[in-house]
């Protein structure tokens, strides 16, 4: 049997090789994975709505307001540069670093902005009437808003975690690589939602 | 027992003909009918089905497309710079012995 120190340097040089013929990093692997996941989840969401907007007489249903698509287009925007901003910052990262910081900032800046507009936007419309129980758009809108907003935040929380790092050098390339594929998922699927929802 | 077989085969499939309507008991059958219902089943159909396709489809391509640069990569870096002309000092005669 060979020596305990030549052991471990065996496994570190299989490690090592098999690192250097990964095509794509276990992280990004996984995430990638549970986007598709959760696309298919939004999917059936999309789809039942679709549905249930097909078979009513009239859309909106009665007495319910109608939702606000001029603020929430602005919101949209929004959004969308903030996934142009994250992807100055993943380009930035490959040359200096400390360049990305100011452009993950600004992404989750924005991305912050669009949750707390949409909070102000959902005070707004259960003011007006609009509530899970009040009619079918209602529990539509928050279930699938709402879910959208959930996965918006946990991917903010996500690049909070990513710019800490970064702040303190410890951010990997794969880390950045897995936030952002998280980010991105949830800044397409805004466009998505906004035209079958609110459209 | 073939027979029976046979004959039950039969009774369905003329039940089925005599039938129309248990044939279209399915949600994704209602094609004789012409409203927004049926066509939003048939396009959220045709979406759940299409939508998992693409996404592994195109994350098959996208991992083939980055193999195939990796590999390209690869090549530039293995390949063999050309070798030089030998190097040959100039040949000395060597001193006589005396």
């Amino acid at each position: 049997m060979p020596p305990r120190s030549a052991r471990t340097a065996g496994r570190l040089r299989l490690a090592s090789e098999s690192r250097s013929t990964q095509l794509v990093p276990s992280s990004v692997l996984g995430m990638l994975i549970f986007v598709a996941a959760e696309v298919m989840f939004f999917a059936g969401l999309i789809s039942a709505f679709t549905i249930i907007r097909a078979e009513a007489p009239i859309w909106p249903p009665a007495n319910q307001p109608r939702l606000p698509i001029e603020r929430t287009a602005i919101n949209t925007i929004a959004l969308l540069f903030s996934g142009v901003a994250l992807a100055i910052a993943q380009r930035a990262f490959t040359r200096d670093r400390r360049a990305a910081r100011t452009p993950m900032l600004v992404a989750m800046l924005l991305g912050g902005f669009f949750v707390l507009f949409q909070g102000a936007e959902w005070w707004a419309l259960i003011r007006q009437g609009l509530t899970l129980t009040s009619s079918s758009l209602g529990s539509f809108f928050y279930l699938i808003v709402g879910l959208h907003a959930l996965h918006a935040v946990i991917a903010i929380g996500l690049l909070a975690a990513a710019w800490w790092r970064l702040q303190r050098g410890w951010l990997a390339q794969s880390q950045l690589v897995t936030a952002a594929v998280f980010w991105y998922f949830v800044v397409g699927l805004w466009p998505v939602l906004y035209g079958v929802v609110y459209l | 027992m073939s027979l029976v077989r046979t004959l039950f085969a039969a009774l369905v499939c003329f039940t089925g003909l005599a039938a129309p309507r248990l044939a279209l008991a399915c949600s994704v059958c209602s094609a004789y009918r012409e409203d927004a219902a049926n066509r939003a089943f048939v396009l959220t159909t045709i979406f759940l089905s299409v939508t998992p396709l693409l996404m592994f489809g195109g994350f098959g391509a996208w991992l083939y497309l980055r193999h195939k640069k990796r590999e390209r990569a690869l090549a530039v870096a293995v390949t063999p710079t050309p070798a030089r002309e030998p190097v040959t000092a100039p040949r000395r005669s060597l001193p006589e012995l005396s």
